[in-house]
């Protein structure tokens, strides 16, 4: 078994422990949470360890045979050989291995953040567990029926995690949760076992099927050559333009794009803050990754096609994003919508389809997770203590806690796109990509880069700023359990700013691969 | 010795890094000396490089390191030196150690001493880093680097409201004009290949800048205007102007370093560093003489009526900085970096000596003051140094620079901006001798605050008597009589910029203007033959024009920031009552639709069989049709 395997399988394996073993204390519950997430971490840092830089391609492969469907039932190329093997496939490349680490570094951090008061911890830390475990296995799945499978597992945990555990108006937040991806979903669906069929020769032109016809596979590096090479007589342009647009609305909802997004700053505020650190941090992601792998990977030419309808979504989704958390007055919808304008970056980089772009837009996604964590857990901490996070009732915080009061304003800064910060090197990327191909479209989404630091900069002088509110006198500043966690982040964050090549030189791998692809 | 020069940027980072360690409680003692002792050796490491580079001009070199592939392009990190940063090394280094020395005893018994010295040593790195820099990226990531210095240092007092608000406004106005700048390097970039200063100019110089959607000469000035925006921010000018004097609200010493002396002037840097591409664009070197001569126009004529001692200072650096980009525009380019220097030495000066000042008598308004030179004589001497710089008078520093500055304007054929420019210097001298003599000499108008006042001791005293020294001979680095070295030095950097040949009549009409404006300051608030009441009542509407700054901030108040909020308000208001009712139209549909279908859950077998056949029938009809059979 590999490396990559255990480690989706360990947070699993240490929420399957904490669900069936009766009798266990809190504390025990969360030990094991934090067992799991950290072996994650741990072999996560092995696989980056034994990756190698000169192999193009996925490493540390691990496939599980579970059943085969002969090509008879499922009738995708009646002609050609082939049965269709189901199973469960891991692996990792230069896209995956950070986004693991972000994913198994965030979830340890909020099951440190966790509140020491939560209730029925069996189920929460199970839960966060599963979620992790789920999160895990969608950004290493090799094969789309895992990719489905993990993708459900984060999607029904998150559920219940903002049902059970969140705060004001929990359950209409975490219905609009579910029944968004869950039709995210379906059309994922769609779009992926589509193209698998398309690719085995089910849409096109019998003869060119026939020649080109290899069997219906799930397996995605088998997919990706195949669509590499496979004619448009043989996959008709048609259906795969119809795919494409089924693949391009999973995208939006799973990265709450404009005007698919009004899931995300509902459910930001009804989560607790170890919630919305999964889902702000890692979860919000996957949209961009789908794009990434899927999109760029296996329709690059209808990325090209439909690349102006993707840009001018990238402007609007910068520009809606960033008036919208001007005008909100509590910080977790602020963030919400300011991670909506981080990613509509993503969506212009990706969009412009150039090497830059590209890299651009996967740097933005670990910069946006480890930023938009950071001011989750952050606002958190504060809302503890002042027990709101409305940005008017709050101010002055400077004084009677500046040490969160500095994570908070590096957070901000590094949301603004500071340099030397990750959102920075993340900005420049994503925009030397969209000038290159779109420069009015990056000239219009280029004002964003005024208009994040008009709201954050606003709210941080309402909050930490000013003259300090009586009531906020006597609150203790952050303790050891906080400022660990903000110091990694905030580390991690001047990290990526001041030496990117260390994730760069990954991210570049896998560019590259996708750009052979795309041509 | 140039191959060191990264040592000057290197020890105030060491002296930042060490005060950060030291934490917020260090002894303000060895917090000073710390900072002092490595800011004066980065000093002297300056002077070295700056004597290197002069006695051999093949030095002159770039040195760069690997530091992210994008696509098949690698973007380098590193340092240069040319003689045009040799000497910014110089100017910012001894004007950052004598700040550094002066705070010690303005900043004494504040709560966050060791904090204030942190943020100053971070912005002293961050701009030698600016300076330094061998390409346009590395320069933005520290000119971004310097403006949050610039928003932690005026919100240092993060308790008052209005320094709250200035931090905020300073670093939004100056990052409108960083998006220009921003997308104007990532064109370059795109159309070179490089961030490299170098390999832009190069490719500028023999036309081989392009883009596909843009001719040639069009992203030459288009680049260049996008650069100019972001010096437009940086350096306060029209009209982007407004964050400058609000920014008054931080201490002092951080008025006169970073608001006065170096990062502001960072934005006459850049154009003086992408000379070579706005050589290219004359439309672009116009459009910089034009904002140049404007701003130097308007800062004096809003000088001319503030209370706030500091703001008048503030609105007479962004007139200078006027001066200096006039001068760039109109290819004085040795001129306009020399103006540059001597306003660092003669600007800092002044802020300091407004520092001692404030720090005697606790307020900013001139009317409080009054009768100060027997209590404070040395900041009064000092203080009469940078004025009699400022407004030009022969021989102090300001008069050679500002006038080789108005020499090259009317001798380059643009007689409206020497007209503008001569205007502005008679107002210059107008309004620093009105703060001269409202603080310094005449009867005390605040008695209680006159009787406790003092000098602020060596510490304070001692940088003022340095900088008003080169305020006083500072001009004479560049004087015919020395052949004008500093133009020669400036000029081995390559064929930049265009000489004048001095001429007589024009230097005495400036000197007269001058006069005439110390003059009037004189009559008004010296000896007092008019009352100043009466001559403000007389201009009516044009005295509250200035004094209300020409209406700037009510204007971007409502119309920039205004739209702002209302288009927020807008998107907010679609984002709520659009497209989430939609959703929750979609959902109501849907939870209706399951009212009506639950109606089918008849619970009588009979029912559901027949349903259960239909569809069995349907599944096995589609299944023939389609594979032929599934059994």
């Amino acid at each position: 078994m590999g490396l990559v395997f255990w480690l989706v399988v360990a947070p699993l394996i240490a929420g399957l422990v904490i669900l069936l073993v009766p009798r266990l204390g809190a504390a025990v519950h969360r030990g094991l949470a934090f067992l799991g997430s950290a072996a994650a971490l741990v072999l996560t840092a092995v696989a980056w360890d034994q990756f190698q830089y000169n192999i193009t391609g996925f490493q540390h492969v691990t496939a599980l045979y579970w059943f085969t469907l002969p090509s008879l039932w499922h009738g995708a190329n009646p002609n050609g050989p082939g049965n269709l093997i189901i199973g469960l496939s891991f692996g990792v490349d230069g896209l995956s291995l950070p986004l693991l680490a972000l994913t198994s570094l965030i979830s340890l951090l909020a099951i440190v953040a966790a509140k020491r008061s939560v209730e029925r911890t069996r189920e929460y830390y199970f839960w966060i567990s599963l979620v992790t475990a789920g999160l895990l296995g969608v950004f290493c799945a090799l094969d789309l029926f895992t990719f489905i499978a993990a993708l459900e597992i984060t999607l029904f945990a998150m559920f219940f995690l903002i049902y059970i555990f969140g705060e004001e108006r929990r359950q209409s937040a975490a219905f609009k949760f579910l029944l968004y991806r869950g039709l995210a979903t379906v059309a994922l669906l769609v779009a992926l076992v589509g193209i698998a069929y398309g690719a085995a020769g089910a849409y096109g032109s019998q003869q060119a099927a026939t020649l080109s016809g290899t069997g219906l596979s799930f397996d995605i590096p088998t997919l990706t050559n195949v669509m590499h090479t496979v004619s448009t007589q043989a996959f008709s342009s048609h259906a795969r333009s119809w795919l494409f647009l089924f693949l391009l609305l999973a995208v939006f909802i799973e990265e709450a794009f404009v005007p698919f997004h009004t899931w995300l700053p509902t459910a930001h505020e009804s989560a607790d803050t170890p919630t919305s650190m999964m889902l702000g941090g890692v979860l919000t992601k996957t949209g961009a990754y789908i794009l990434l792998r899927f999109g760029v990977g296996l329709l690059p030419g209808e990325v090209r096609q439909y690349g102006v309808l993707i840009a001018v979504f990238g402007a609007i989704n910068i520009l809606y994003g960033a008036f919208a958390a001007w005008a909100q007055t509590d910080w977790r919808r602020l963030i919400a919508f300011g991670s909506i304008s981080h990613m509509g970056l993503v969506l212009l980089g990706i969009a412009a389809l150039n090497a830059v772009g590209l890299q651009g837009a996967m740097f933005m996604m670990v910069s946006s997770g480890l930023l938009t964590a950071l001011l989750f857990f952050l606002v958190g901490a504060i809302k503890d203590r002042t027990e709101t996070s409305r940005i008017p009732a709050l101010g002055g915080l400077s004084r009677s806690l500046p040490m969160l009061s500095g994570f908070l304003l590096v957070a901000a800064l590094g949301s603004l796109g500071l340099p030397l910060t990750s959102g920075f090197i993340s900005e420049v990327q994503a925009f030397i990509g969209g000038f290159d191909t779109y420069p009015v479209i990056s000239f219009v989404g280029v004002l964003g880069v005024i208009l994040s630091a008009v709201y954050l900069l606003y709210a941080m002088q309402k909050t930490t700023f000013g003259p300090l509110d009586p009531r906020y006198g006597e609150l203790v500043d952050a303790t050891p359990r906080e400022y660990v966690p903000a110091l990694v982040l905030t580390a991690l964050v001047l990290f990526i700013g001041i030496d990117p090549k260390v994730i760069g030189e990954l991210f570049g791998l896998s560019v590259n691969a996708l750009m052979r692809i795309g041509g | 010795m140039v191959a060191y020069a990264w040592l000057v940027p290197l020890l105030p980072l060491v002296a930042y890094i060490f005060l950060l360690c030291l934490g917020r409680r260090a002894p303000e003692g060895i917090v000073t000396g710390v900072s002092v002792v490595l800011t004066f050796l980065s000093f002297l490491v300056s002077v070295a490089v700056f004597r290197a580079v002069g006695s051999n001009p093949d030095q002159v070199a770039a040195y760069t390191f690997h530091w992210l592939t994008v696509g098949s392009r690698s973007i380098s990190v590193g340092f240069e030196v040319t003689h045009l940063n040799a000497l910014m090394l110089v100017v910012v280094t001894l004007v950052s150690t004598l700040v550094l020395l002066f705070s010690k005893g303005y900043m004494h018994h504040d709560d966050r001493f060791a904090v204030f010295y942190q943020y100053l040593n971070l912005f002293v790195f961050s701009m030698l880093a600016l300076v330094i820099s061998p390409n346009f990226l590395q320069l933005y990531i520290f000119w971004e680097m310097v403006g949050l210095c610039s928003y932690l240092l005026v919100g240092f007092w993060y308790f008052k409201p209005e320094a709250a608000l200035a931090a905020k406004k300073s670093f939004i106005v100056t990052r409108i004009g960083d998006v220009g700048l921003f997308a104007g390097i990532i064109l370059l970039f795109l159309a070179s290949g490089s961030f490299d200063y170098n390999t832009i100019f190069v490719a500028a110089a023999a036309h081989k800048l392009t883009l596909g959607w843009i001719s040639g000469q069009a992203l030459v000035t288009l680049t260049a205007i996008l650069i100019f925006v972001g010096a437009i921010g940086k350096s306060a000018q029209f009209p982007l102007h407004v964050w400058l004097p609000d920014a008054m609200e931080g201490p002092t010493p951080v008025s006169a370093l970073i608001h006065a002396a170096t990062m502001v002037a960072a934005g006459v840097y850049l154009v003086a560093r992408a000379y070579p591409l706005f050589q290219a664009s004359p439309a672009a070197l116009t459009t910089v003489a034009w904002i140049g001569g404007i701003t130097a126009l308007l800062g004096a004529l809003i000088a001319l009526t503030q209370r706030d001692i500091k703001r008048v200072i503030a609105y007479s650096t962004i007139s200078q900085l006027g001066y200096m980009m006039m001068a760039l525009g109109v290819g004085a380019y040795a001129y306009g970096v020399f103006h540059l220097m001597t306003h660092a030495f003669f600007k800092a000066l002044l802020f300091l000596a407004a520092g001692s000042v404030i720090h005697a008598v606790h307020t900013q308004d001139l009317f409080e003051m009054g009768g100060l030179h027997k209590k404070l004589p040395l900041t009064t001497w000092t203080f009469l140094a940078g004025a009699l710089a400022l407004a030009g008078i022969v021989p102090f520093a300001g008069f050679w620079s500002k006038d080789d500055i108005m020499s090259a304007t009317l001798q380059s054929g643009h007689t409206v901006l020497y007209v503008f420019a001569l205007v502005a210097a008679f107002c210059t001298a107008f309004y620093i001798f009105r703060v001269f003599f409202l603080t310094f000499t005449g009867e005390p108008r605040n008695p209680a605050k006159y009787e406790n006042a003092h000098e602020g001791g060596w510490v304070m005293n001692l940088p003022l008597v340095v900088l008003a020294v080169l305020a006083t001979v500072g001009g004479f680095f560049n004087t015919p009589l020395n052949g004008n070295g500093l133009e020669k030095y400036l000029l081995a950097d390559g064929a930049v910029g265009v000489t004048y040949s001095e001429n007589v009549p024009l230097m005495a009409l400036s000197v007269v203007i001058a006069l005439l404006g110390i003059l009037l300051a004189a009559i008004l608030y010296w000896r007092p033959l008019v009352k100043p009441e009466r001559l403000a009542r007389g201009f009516g509407f044009l005295y509250q024009l200035s004094y209300r700054k020409f209406f700037f901030d009510e204007i971007y108040g409502a119309v920039v920031v205004g739209g702002g909020k209302v288009m927020a308000a807008i998107v907010d208001g679609v984002d709520r009552y659009i497209v989430d009712a939609i959703v929750k139209l979609v959902g109501r549909v849907v939870y209706y639709l399951g009212l009506g279908l639950k109606y089918t859950q008849t619970g009588q077998v009979q029912t559901y069989g027949v349903v259960a056949g239909f569809g069995l029938f349907i599944i096995l009809a589609i299944a023939m049709y389609r594979v032929g059979g599934v059994f």
